[in-house]
């Protein structure tokens, strides 16, 4: 059985129909990537799943771990085990950085446990150690998407939604946070990775989809579709 | 690392002790000020002093705005009166009564005011504020315009309003618990929950926070302290008339946390004082006393955005730091003595 499951989704934005009966599936394990143009509705589809976005707008069904979670709100749907890293981060921008992570831990009460993640995580990410102290609102782009990702992991969740963790990094940066996402892989956290960058997404996830104007228009393996003549066309320059 | 952790320490201690000392200060004062009206305008100030951390647990910690919390001290106030003077039950649990009743009231205005945002919250709650002042004024039994009596508060068999030196140790004890437990609900989960809507309501969500749940809970808190606060102004003042309650009231709640400096602990107490200290010392001007009011408020924003707290603050990091070279000093001195 699928982790994540979704099965013939449509959202309406009022008259706007952003997303066109889209069906995929994400497994245990699995690292998969949605890539696409600018408003091919890859956040949109993101918002729905995490339901951030209205219920009213939903048609379709999505499943997670098996159950119905079409239309749950927001902060219930933490509490099942997917959290999501939205699109430009939004930290609380007055707390520290420990701060920040404990604020992901809102709904754990186990403190040793989450002490202990805590380190681990500093350890994925030896930048927030040294910067433990410092308000949120003062790091650079790159430690705050470190930071949103590791408040993200401290509600130790069985999928992660990451949009467009590369957003106005520098590449050494994105070099540096897309190796921290194949780790968390490794320590057995399933990623939804949505990505402009389709280069370095493809070069990470092992499968992929291909989204446009709210339709999936191709799906492989990322192997494949990094060969493929229209993707390296459309989406990788050539 | 080792020399910050230091400064920190010592500015922890800086702060203890201007605490301490304004606590003994005022705690000994009525040994010197014995006239009555001055030991009721100090009274007074308690009163809006736990207003204002009220107001500051809507606007400072949860990040909504309110300029209608004059309403809740109506409510308070108009409960708690007509309570003692119809069913006998003690006074100051009639000013329990009235706050909690006053929180529940805040509950339901706040269902709908969680869904708006900035300038629409604002205006909702001006037309509460409106509203709840018309209501009184048209409901006969309440004498809305000659006013009504009140009964005197009886803490233990003492009638605290027979001296007005019981009702500011009684107003330093209030203002005491108030503060205690506001500062216990910053550190809880709940406060820091009501800051991470305020900082950003998306994430928040993200974490698994209810929202709305958070803003209404923001909502009942703080109108349950001003209810609270209306009850003892109308047994403080023996006195309660619709005109207490205009809504233009509303906005010195907010001068006063923009004065001290939001969602802190001290703000509101410095900003109660310092607003009724320049309510007296203005009187004498007159009309011109808007005036400096306006100047007055301006200079806050532009130069203190953080209010006087922000200010006392800088202050006592700046001494901390002088106490600890100081100390480095002697030290050092020591050592090259040895």
């Amino acid at each position: 059985m699928a982790l994540l499951e979704i099965k013939d989704l449509h959202y309406f934005y009022g008259n706007v129909h952003a997303l066109k009966g889209v069906s995929l599936h994400v497994e245990q394990g699995e690292i998969v990537t949605l890539i696409g143009s600018n408003g091919a509705g890859k956040t949109t589809l993101l918002r729905t799943i995490s339901g951030l976005n209205p219920a009213k707008g939903i048609r379709g069904e999505v499943l997670f771990d098996g159950k119905p979670i079409t239309g749950a709100k927001g902060h219930n749907i933490t509490g099942m085990g997917l959290a999501q890293v939205l699109e430009g981060r939004h930290i609380f921008p007055k707390l520290t950085v420990l701060e920040n992570i404990q604020m992901g831990a809102y709904l754990r009460k186990d403190k040793a446990e989450i002490a202990r993640q805590t380190e681990e995580l500093f350890e994925l990410f030896p930048r927030l150690k040294e910067r433990e102290r410092s308000l949120g609102g003062t790091l650079s782009g790159g430690e705050q998407e470190m930071l949103a990702i590791a408040r993200a992991m401290i509600s130790n969740p069985k999928l992660l939604l990451l949009d467009e963790p590369s957003m106005g990094l520098a590449p050494l940066v994105i070099h540096e946070i897309f190796a921290a996402i194949r780790k968390l892989r490794e320590n057995g956290t399933t990623i939804l990775l949505v990505e402009q960058n389709s280069k370095v997404a493809l070069s990470t996830a092992d499968r992929g989809y291909v989204l446009q104007t709210g339709e999936i228009v191709m799906e492989d393996t990322s192997e494949n579709l990094a060969k493929d003549p229209e993707v390296k066309k459309a989406y990788l320059g050539g | 690392m080792l020399t910050r952790f230091k400064t920190y320490t010592t500015q922890e201690k800086v702060t203890r002790c201007a605490i301490l000392a304004l606590a003994v200060v005022l705690l000994v004062l009525p040994l010197f000020v014995t006239n009555s009206y001055r030991l009721y305008f100090f009274s007074m100030i308690g009163v809006y002093i736990i207003a204002a951390s009220g107001l500051d647990v809507l606007v400072g910690m949860s990040g909504q705005m309110s300029f209608g919390h004059i309403a809740f001290l109506a409510y308070g106030g108009y409960i708690s009166v007509l309570l003692s003077n119809y069913t006998g039950i003690p006074v100051i649990i009639c000013m329990i009564i009235a706050a909690f009743a006053s929180a529940g009231i805040g509950m339901v205005i706040a269902v709908p005011c969680a869904k708006l945002r900035a300038q629409f919250l604002v205006l909702a709650t001006i037309a509460f504020s409106f509203f709840t002042y018309q209501l009184i004024c048209n409901l006969h039994f309440l004498n809305p315009y000659r006013g009504l009596y009140t009964e005197h508060m009886v803490l233990f068999g003492l009638d605290l309003n027979s001296d007005y030196r019981y009702t500011y140790y009684f107003s330093f004890a209030l203002v005491a618990i108030v503060l205690v437990l506001k500062s216990l609900l910053s550190k809880s989960k709940a406060g820091r929950a009501m800051m991470a809507v305020r900082d950003n309501s998306r994430s928040a969500d993200g974490m698994g926070i209810n929202v709305r749940h958070y803003k209404v809970l923001a909502f009942a808190i703080s109108a349950f302290l001003c209810g609270f606060a209306g009850a003892y102004m109308a047994h403080l003042t023996g006195f309660i008339v619709s005109d207490s309650f205009v809504q233009p009231l509303s906005f010195n709640f907010v001068l006063m946390i923009i004065f001290g400096g939001t969602n802190t602990v001290f703000g509101p107490v410095i900003g109660a004082f310092m607003y009724q200290l320049l309510n007296e010392l203005l009187a004498s001007a007159q009309a011109w006393r808007s005036v400096l009011y306006g100047v007055i408020v301006l200079i806050f924003i532009a130069f203190l955005p953080g209010g006087c707290v922000a200010g006392l603050r800088r202050a006592g990091r700046g001494l901390a730091k002088l106490i600890d070279k100081n100390q480095a000093g002697k030290e050092t001195a020591r050592n090259d003595k040895s």
